[in-house]
């Protein structure tokens, strides 16, 4: 397996960890202080309502804001002393709404992805190009890579950009809401291809979704947050309880055993 | 809006309106002051001269002063609401320069005896490049900042058609020079008179329109629903607004900044209702207008030379626009609105880039040997020909290449296909510090003036960097405040050049775009120049890409964001600089080449790049070569004929 084979072995078992971050607007507190371990080579999916913090949560995790009071840490070093290409040899982030890419082949995004390894001026060597059609035909566009990215559909779209993640071969990526633009088809087929990674490569992913049933079925450890304090987290069986999605969600929610693997699946009533 | 800014605000508005009253005390003629302005009014004696100088110039000009300022204030506080755009104006939008086309045009080519009043030609030019604007930026979905830019564009190009008709019929059009520059003087009150009713109606009517207008601010779709015709509400406001603009415009000339900061400050006032945005925006244009008048008449008087208010209002209403932009936060990431299935093709690199290539090469040969004489066309290759002829190639050659390359940087930097080296800014910065020394009396040879136009360049660059530091150089901001700029230096470049001087309207060949001065020397240095900076932009190339996917997603393959803006901007203040000093501000080769390249499939920023850099020198050489033939014996330069070229083949562009 050449992907994620060039990594150092890992010396520690968390991958980020929030020591009393916090993060606040103008004396608004957004995300209150914080504590969390995010683990290495499992999937983690925060949950929760419209504002309760999970997206100031994910921007704290890619640097796009820094915590105003606390610490993140990512391998036991503050995310803010990395340089920019350091930190994205460990992780890569899909924003929920990937910009427009106006005449960029499939391809040629994927290619991106080697930067962080080849920088402005180093040559790209067979290596590079081997891993770059590996990525896209773990996503599956073999046939579109020649294609513009802009005239895809939403779902190969989003493909191509997590195949441009899998070039970048950090050991964690960060989805914020990947699914939000997807039919139900294409967000079962995302989340399962995010999920076989995640078990054949051991990539740590974590993501946000709306969706808890999805989140369930495909995630190790769920987080739920409510105006911006972590209000529960543990694994998926623990967290579907009537009373724990009453508390996430602030509204009745009932549960039954799905007919054939037996899990939890949630209703509205 | 917080209470101590409010109240200094209003603090400093009252200031204002005592250092008018005490300004008008110092400026009444004779020293008369207000005591004469009050027996002038009161008890009017048509036998005293100093009351009959006073109640036939000096009224009169505080008269139109406060009309114009009020008219303009509303036109640009009516035409921010109703296109939902902080700095619409009618000058960002290309209105005025319309106007003045109308006029020269007006001037030039209707028979001297059809009395048509002077705003008609103005309305219809007005009307004419409000359409254009429009017509371009609707494919965006008028977003913002497009609007400005295609705005902007339009300007660019009008002031280029403006000063072509200036060259081919100098004899006529001296006197437009001060007019366009918006000079109040009055000797009698037939303006007022004239101004009035043409202003009342209009005015009445968007005073009449606000509660329709006011529900505009819903969006189109939900003021649909609620009973409102949108287009035709939008389409009547902005017709009356044109209307407005052009009336001021046919009698004082172009007054800019008014528009834009009148209705911002009523905002900063933490005004709410449109009826009162309109009437505070008005009062506060019309206050603003008297006192740029009251600080340029003092001023007029001492030197002697007639200096038109419309650049008194840039300087002033400059620094103040970039102070409000600064205030503003915009999205760093623009995303554009277009839903439309784009139509990408590949297209082969490497024969296109040799078809080019060949093309160049033929053509700068024919452009060596191919002209005119006063018998007609003819084939020379001599070495004395040459010798005339290599340099202004090379320069232009040189010059269409780096500018090509600036302007894929600035489009690629800001994410935005509209952009160009000459919208930051940073041309109009060196053409500034040139017209300035001219003015001042200096003479200087051509080295000192291609480090001077450095030097201005530079201290543009240095400012633009200043402003962008807060904003982590973010796109939009950058673009708007370039847009600022330039037009800020573009203003007081209109002052100086209708002082009138005889070094300063020497110039005007330089200020259009001129190869002709080009020695050996100059050509070299450009080439050594844009072979170094073009080689790094080449090299650059995987940051060019990436740039463009926006902040989040550069950075999170590893790109230092603001380490790579901080290097572009230096790259394309470098370029521009060169090219502007070497050849003039005048070209529209930064935003065509780069599109060309794009219409041609090479849309990787490598391909892009040097495709724009074959086609930029193609049209430069070409535009050398036709201007030297077109108006035989005399020469037009090359960087207008490229600006219309280039103009025009721009709007089909946009619109494809």
């Amino acid at each position: 397996m050449l992907l994620y084979g060039a990594n150092s072995p890992s010396t520690t078992h968390s991958m980020f960890q929030l020591n009393n971050a916090a993060f606040t607007v103008s004396s608004h507190t957004i995300l209150h202080p914080t504590n969390i371990t995010f683990e290495k080579g499992v999937v983690t999916t925060l949950l929760g309502h419209n504002g309760c913090g999970k997206s100031t949560l994910m921007k704290l995790l890619s640097r796009q804001n820094q915590a105003s009071h606390g610490q993140v840490l990512l391998e036991n070093q503050a995310v803010s002393q990395l340089k920019q290409k350091d930190f994205a040899l460990k992780v890569a982030y899909l924003p929920q709404h990937p910009p427009i890419t106006d005449g960029i082949t499939v391809k040629e995004l994927v290619r991106f992805g080697r930067y962080p390894w080849k920088g402005a001026f180093g040559r790209y060597t067979d290596q590079d190009n081997n891993l770059v059609t590996q990525a896209i035909e773990k996503v599956g566009l073999e046939n579109y890579q020649d294609r513009f990215v802009a005239t895809l559909s939403g779902g190969e779209r989003q493909r191509a950009w997590v195949a441009m993640l899998l070039a970048q071969q950090s050991e964690c990526i960060l989805l914020d809401e990947p699914t939000s633009a997807l039919d139900i088809s294409h967000q079962h087929e995302l989340l399962a291809l995010i999920r076989e990674l995640n078990q054949s490569l051991g990539l740590t992913v974590i993501m946000v979704l709306h969706d808890i049933n999805m989140a369930a079925k495909f995630s190790d450890h769920l987080i739920a947050l409510h105006s911006g304090k972590v209000i529960a987290q543990g694994k998926p069986k623990d967290i579907m309880k009537v009373d724990v999605l009453k508390q996430i969600y602030g509204m009745d929610l009932a549960l039954f055993a799905h007919p054939t693997s037996g899990h939890p699946i949630s209703y509205i009533p | 809006m917080n209470n101590t800014f409010r109240l200094s605000l209003t603090f400093g508005l009252v200031a204002s309106a005592l250092l008018i009253s005490v300004l008008i005390h110092l400026t009444v003629p004779y020293s008369g002051g207000w005591t004469l302005i009050q027996r002038t009014l009161f008890a009017y004696d048509t036998s005293n001269y100093q009351e009959l100088i006073v109640h036939m110039t000096y009224l009169p000009r505080l008269t139109i002063a406060l009309i114009c300022g009020f008219s303009l204030a509303i036109a640009g506080c009516v035409m921010q609401f109703v296109l939902r755009n902080p700095i619409a104006a009618p000058t960002t939008l290309g209105v005025a320069s319309g106007a003045q086309l109308g006029m020269v045009a007006g001037v030039l080519f209707l028979p001297a005896g059809l009395a048509l009043p002077s705003f008609i030609p103005a309305f219809l030019g007005a009307a004419f490049s409000s359409l254009l604007v429009f017509w371009i930026a609707a494919k965006k979905g008028f977003a913002p900042i497009h609007l400005v830019l295609s705005g902007m564009v339009i300007s660019l190009f009008i002031g280029a058609i403006n000063t072509m008709l200036m060259l081919v019929y100098e004899r006529y059009l001296s006197s437009v020079f001060i007019w366009g520059a918006g000079a109040l003087n009055q000797n009698s009150w037939e303006s007022v008179h004239r101004l009035l009713p043409l202003l009342c109606v209009p005015l009445a009517g968007l005073f009449l329109m606000q509660r329709p207008l006011s529900a505009l601010i819903l969006g189109d779709s939900v003021s649909n629903t609620i009973g409102v015709n949108v287009k035709r509400i939008k389409l009547i406001a902005l017709t009356l607004v044109i209307f407005v603009t052009a009336v001021v415009v046919s009698e004082v000339g172009i007054i800019g900044f008014i528009g834009i900061v009148a209705p911002g400050i009523t905002r900063l006032l933490g005004v709410r209702h449109l009826n009162a945005q309109i009437l505070i925006s008005g009062m506060i244009g019309a206050l603003m207008l008297l006192l740029a008048d009251q600080l340029t008449q003092p001023i007029s008087a001492a030197t002697g030379d007639l200096l038109p208010t419309g650049a008194m209002t840039a300087l002033l209403g400059a620094p103040f626009l970039l102070w409000l932009l600064n205030r503003q936060t915009w999205p760093s990431q623009l995303r554009a609105t277009e839903d439309t299935v784009p139509d990408w093709r590949h297209r082969r690199f490497i024969p296109l880039f040799i078809t080019l290539l060949i093309v160049l090469v033929l053509t700068s040969l024919a452009a060596l040997w191919v002209g005119k004489d006063p018998q007609g066309w003819n084939l020379l290759i001599n070495e004395n020909i040459v010798n005339l002829r290599l340099p202004r190639i090379l320069g232009a050659l040189f010059a269409g290449v780096g500018l090509a390359i600036a302007g894929t940087l600035v489009q690629r930097l800001t994410n935005n296909p509209m952009a160009s080296p000459e919208v930051l800014g940073i041309s109009s910065g060196a053409a500034l510090t040139l017209v300035i020394c001219a003015l001042l009396g200096l003479s200087i040879n051509r080295y000192e003036q291609i480090m001077l136009g450095t030097l201005g360049a530079l201290a543009v660059t240095g400012v633009i960097w200043w402003l962008g530091k807060k904003h982590r150089f973010a796109p939009a901001q950058l673009l708007l405040t370039g847009i600022a700029l330039s037009a800020g230096l573009d203003a007081i470049m209109r002052i100086v050049m209708s002082s009138g001087q005889e070094d300063v309207s020497s110039l005007l060949t330089w200020l259009s775009g001129s190869t002709y001065l080009v020695s050996y020397q100059d050509a070299a240095i450009l080439g050594v120049g844009v072979m170094i900076f073009g080689t790094m932009a080449i090299l650059l190339h995987r940051w060019l890409d990436l740039i463009a996917l926006g902040e989040v997603s550069a950075n999170s393959v590893g790109l230092n964001s603001l380490m790579v803006r901080r290097v572009l901007i230096l790259l394309i203040a470098a370029l521009t600089t060169l090219c502007t000093a070497i050849i003039g501000p005048l070209t529209f080769i930064g935003l065509l080449a780069p599109h060309m390249a794009r219409s041609l499939s090479q849309n990787t920023a490598k391909k892009q790049l040097i495709t724009a850099c074959l086609l930029g020198a193609l049209v430069m050489v070409i535009a050398d070569w036709v201007g030297r033939v077109l108006w035989f014996p005399w020469q037009f330069p090359a960087g207008l004929l490229s600006s219309l070229l280039g103009g025009a083949y721009f709007l089909y562009l946009m619109r494809k």
